[in-house]
């Protein structure tokens, strides 16, 4: 009886505060749609080390200051699905985890919480992730265990209704994601919507349930407080794990928005895809955020 | 009650007085210096046994946690101790593999100089019922075995058994179930890995930390559990009972060992100039080989634990040259009478031509495990979907004769999609590792099976290849290969986007190609290049396309989707998933893509936006 009771308070928690996040997100738009020179919806940094894109991109949307309120916990949701090398691409660069982590530590955070629910065992030590977020103060949790996942409802879903999503994600008090851009064999592409696979136990539903709508749908779960893409070094071929370093190009190039369906709108153009990727399309329909990149406040900013 | 037995055969009362205590100690506990040997016996004994049972279950997490167990450092590497037993030392030297060749000469080296140091120091089997005997001998330390004359035949009759199946091509059958090492592996990876795991998962049971995670336990047959939980029972059994009975009845090591040890160089004996008749060293004997009263020592059954060396407070029992030692045996009694029947020890020409026989036979024996690779057509009416071998495996055939089951493969896997077989591969391939795709896929980049493996049954091979090579590699050895029902995928049938196969697919055998559906848009339909897959089954366990509900069961109709011929298209039967993994046997060589530099999509354009 109470395992109900607490559940359903946490459902009806988590709701609101989706609820909310989702108003500061309106606000914030409404805010920079109002002052032309203010905060942008969408920054585009060029020609960096990944650090210092990542510290520029941060700065120029209002400093990490503007997302972590000191005590405040903080979940950072990369991509570490596969047991690779840095080099290869396949998972989130160790250097821009490692650097938001160490924001959000200087932003006051209380607590730095790092997973993602891997498909190759050993992962988080195989991808470099592990140490280097470690090293800068965060936590490494652990995505491959399903008592972590907690049953959550997603009533603005149209077909991934019910799942089982992280308790980190769900529980953080503020939620970023930063994925790498990669092409991907069944989605197209893969950067922060479809990064937030990760954050469910059972992924074999979503493939099974017209995996674009899910994908969307997925969001909803939680929606991203802050969205970074890394297109260091995107892979544009044989995606999304990738066979040797010839399916990376040298792109330099970083992406970060509050609007997660405008980083992917803006990420699906750098590999030549804009306005082909149903689940952006289908995010924007949902009102998930802007896919049209015309309506935005971008921010391009060149470092060399 | 640290060390009772010192106490016992010190036969000194301990004294406790103020300012002498460290000479009370070592007057007490002086027999311990005396003896090097049993220091020695002891100290290689913990590292092979604490080594190997640690190699079993270094893949629990909780290892992992640095506080709790220092991780494991230092002892990653312990596997290689397996390398050291016997019987993966024989099939070692067959398969060629350079350390089962040096442990193998170094193994034989050292029984001839020494006895049967191997059964003492280094198998695990033979520790574990040390450490047996020696709880027995805390909880009833008055009740202590004599000297029995020996039965030669039993183990005699099993070594020849095991001959003749080795001749015959019938090793797979037998050397699993009798070789020391694997019996004492199936026991860590059977019984003492579920018990690991379960105090792993109690631990982790609540943690959200990436370094003490829980992890999945995947049930042996009950069979397979049974014939552990068996084997255990015996040698535990046997050795609270009689010691090393075990070692001197069944095993066929100890058997053969014990062959060789009669002609070692220097040997155990008596001093009967010293010796009081005091019978310490008898108590002492867990082989029961101590023949007092005629002052011999069964060399064929001394395990050289060297208790008795320590037992001794005269120092009367010391290794001698062979010659030294048989000339301080007194003349024996004539006493035919009381054993009328002639044993292998106790009769010197009976046992040399039986020796020789012996020796000759494992030879041939041997050899001809190596020849019978060919051996049976089991292959052919196996569920190739079920018999899948670890990359380096080579046939069916060769696996199953030179595989002995020990779990180390198994328990070393990462992502434990090697499972011991119950019947999927035959008798012969009882407890013997195959890939079970329903629980993992293989890693492209990882070759953990053959780095651990002790016998070389799963060759080592370099796990890439580079480009405009023909070596053979881990990445392109075909242990299986993929078949595409397109009529049960997902993309086809509902006209929905997944691509679960090509994403995992590490080869890229598995590509998507547009396909328009019924609903007019463009979907990514999954496109399998056969001579580009390995086998790994990493499509088979991503693809979500089951058969659990009755509505799943369906697939899409014409059925003339694809050109291949398909064994599904006239029944009623449908294929479990939509891409289905078979074994190829014997395991073949892949083609390995390799592409030109990818070009940037969007060019120099700064910002395509």
């Amino acid at each position: 009886m109470t395992d109900r009771r607490t559940f359903l308070k946490g459902t009806a928690a988590v709701g609101a505060l989706a609820a909310i996040t989702d108003m500061e997100t309106l606000f914030a738009q409404e805010a920079s749609s109002q002052t032309a020179s203010g905060i942008p919806d969408l920054v585009a940094v060029r020609n960096g080390t990944r650090a210092e894109m990542v510290k520029k991109a941060v700065e120029t949307l209002g400093g990490m200051q503007a997302f972590v309120k000191p005590g405040q916990t903080v979940v950072i949701k990369p991509n570490i699905g596969w047991n690779k090398a840095p080099e290869f691409g396949s998972n989130t660069h160790p250097e821009t985890v490692a650097t938001l982590v160490e924001l959000c530590k200087q932003a006051g955070a209380k607590e730095v919480k790092v997973f993602d629910h891997c498909c190759h065992n050993g992962a988080y030590e195989g991808s470099g992730v592990k140490e280097a977020v470690e090293k800068a103060g965060g936590v490494m949790v652990d995505g491959g265990n399903e008592g972590q996942y907690v049953q959550t409802e997603n009533p603005k879903a149209k077909k991934f209704t019910s799942a089982k999503v992280h308790k980190a994600v769900l529980e953080a008090d503020v939620y970023i994601t930063c994925p790498p851009l990669k092409h991907h064999s069944g989605s197209e592409m893969t950067a922060c919507m479809k990064n937030v696979m990760g954050t469910v136990w059972d992924r074999g539903a979503m493939h099974k349930n017209d995996l674009h709508q899910c994908i969307a749908d997925a969001v909803y779960f939680r929606k991203p407080d802050l969205c970074v893409l890394d297109a260091y070094m995107p892979m544009v071929r044989n995606g999304p794990v990738g066979k040797d370093t010839n399916d990376l190009v040298e792109r330099k190039t970083l992406l970060a928005s509050r609007d997660i369906v405008a980083i992917d709108s803006a990420g699906a153009a750098l590999l030549n895809k804009a306005g082909k990727i149903r689940h952006v399309l289908l995010g924007e329909e949902m009102g998930l955020g802007t896919a049209d990149l015309t309506k935005l406040n971008i921010r391009r900013i060149n470092m060399a | 009650m640290f060390f009772p037995s010192v106490r016992k055969y010190c036969g000194r009362t301990p004294t406790f007085r103020r300012g002498r205590c460290f000479i009370d100690w070592y007057v007490n506990h002086q027999s311990f210096f005396v003896s090097p040997l049993k220091w020695l016996r002891v100290t290689v004994a913990v590292i092979f046994f604490v080594g190997i049972a640690y190699a079993f279950l270094r893949g629990i997490p909780a290892w992992n946690v640095p506080n709790m167990t220092g991780g494991g450092e230092g002892m990653e590497d312990s596997f290689a101790l397996a390398r050291w037993q016997f019987v993966p030392s024989v099939l070692g030297t067959l398969n060629w593999v350079g350390v089962s060749v040096a442990a193998l000469a170094i193994l034989l080296a050292l029984t001839l100089l020494f006895g049967r140091v191997y059964c003492s120091f280094l198998c695990p089997l033979g520790i574990l019922q040390d450490i047996v005997f020696r709880i027995r001998r805390w909880i009833r330390p008055k009740v202590f075995l004599k000297f029995s004359r020996p039965v030669p035949w039993v183990r005699y009759s099993i070594l020849a058994v095991l001959v003749v199946c080795c001749v015959t091509g019938f090793a797979g059958l037998t050397l699993n179930w009798l070789d020391p090492y694997s019996i004492f592996g199936r026991i860590m990876y059977v019984l003492a890995w579920p018990a690991a795991v379960w105090g792993n998962n109690l631990l982790a049971a609540d943690s959200a930390s990436a370094d003490l995670v829980r992890m999945d336990y995947y049930p042996v047959a009950l069979p397979a559990l049974l014939a552990s939980a068996g084997m255990l029972g015996l040698v535990v059994v046997m050795s609270a009972w009689r010691g090393r009975l075990y070692c001197n009845t069944v095993c066929p090591v100890g058997a053969l060992l014990g062959l060789l040890s009669r002609v070692s160089l220097f040997r155990l004996g008596f001093d009967p100039a010293s010796c009081k008749k005091c019978g310490k060293c008898i108590k002492s004997c867990k082989a029961q080989c101590l023949n007092l009263k005629e002052y011999r020592i069964d060399a064929s059954r001394c395990v050289a634990c060297y208790d008795c060396v320590r037992a001794c407070d005269e120092g009367g029992i010391r290794y001698r040259w062979f010659t030294r030692a048989r000339r301080l045996i007194p003349a024996k009694k004539e006493r035919k009478e009381a054993f009328p029947r002639p044993s292998a020890s106790s009769s010197p020409v009976v046992a040399k031509s039986s020796r020789r026989e012996f020796l000759g036979a494992t030879a041939v024996g041997l050899a001809g495990a190596a020849l019978s690779g060919c051996r049976g057509d089991a292959a052919q009416r196996l569920d190739p979907t079920q018999c899948v071998l670890p990359p380096g495996a080579g046939s069916l055939e060769r696996f199953l004769d030179v595989c002995t089951g020990c779990q180390m493969c198994i328990a070393s896997c990462p992502t434990h999609v090697l499972q011991p077989a119950y019947f999927q591969m035959g008798i012969k391939g009882f407890m013997k590792p195959r890939m079970d795709f329903s629980t993992k896929y293989c890693l492209y980049d990882c070759h953990r099976c053959a780095e651990v493996c002790p016998t070389g049954a799963i060759r080592k091979l370099p796990i890439t290849a580079e480009k405009g090579t023909t070596e053979i590699t881990k990445d392109t050895t075909r242990i299986a290969v993929a078949q595409f029902y397109v009529c049960r995928c997902l993309v086809r049938r509902e006209d929905m986007d997944c691509g679960a196969c090509t994403e995992h697919c590490p080869t890229k055998a598995l590509y998507t190609v547009p396909y328009i559906g019924r609903d007019g848009q463009e979907h990514r339909l999954p496109k399998l290049d056969p001579s580009l897959c390995i086998g790994c089954g990493a499509c088979e366990h991503a693809c979500p396309v089951t058969t659990e509900k009755p509505e799943e069961r369906v697939r899409v109709g014409p059925c003339n989707l694809c050109e291949e011929k398909c064994e599904f298209k006239k029944r009623e039967a449908v294929p479990p998933r939509a891409i289905v993994v078979r074994a190829v046997n014997p395991q073949q060589k892949a083609v390995k893509k390799f592409e030109e530099k990818a070009v940037d999509p969007v060019g120099d354009t700064d910002f395509p936006f």
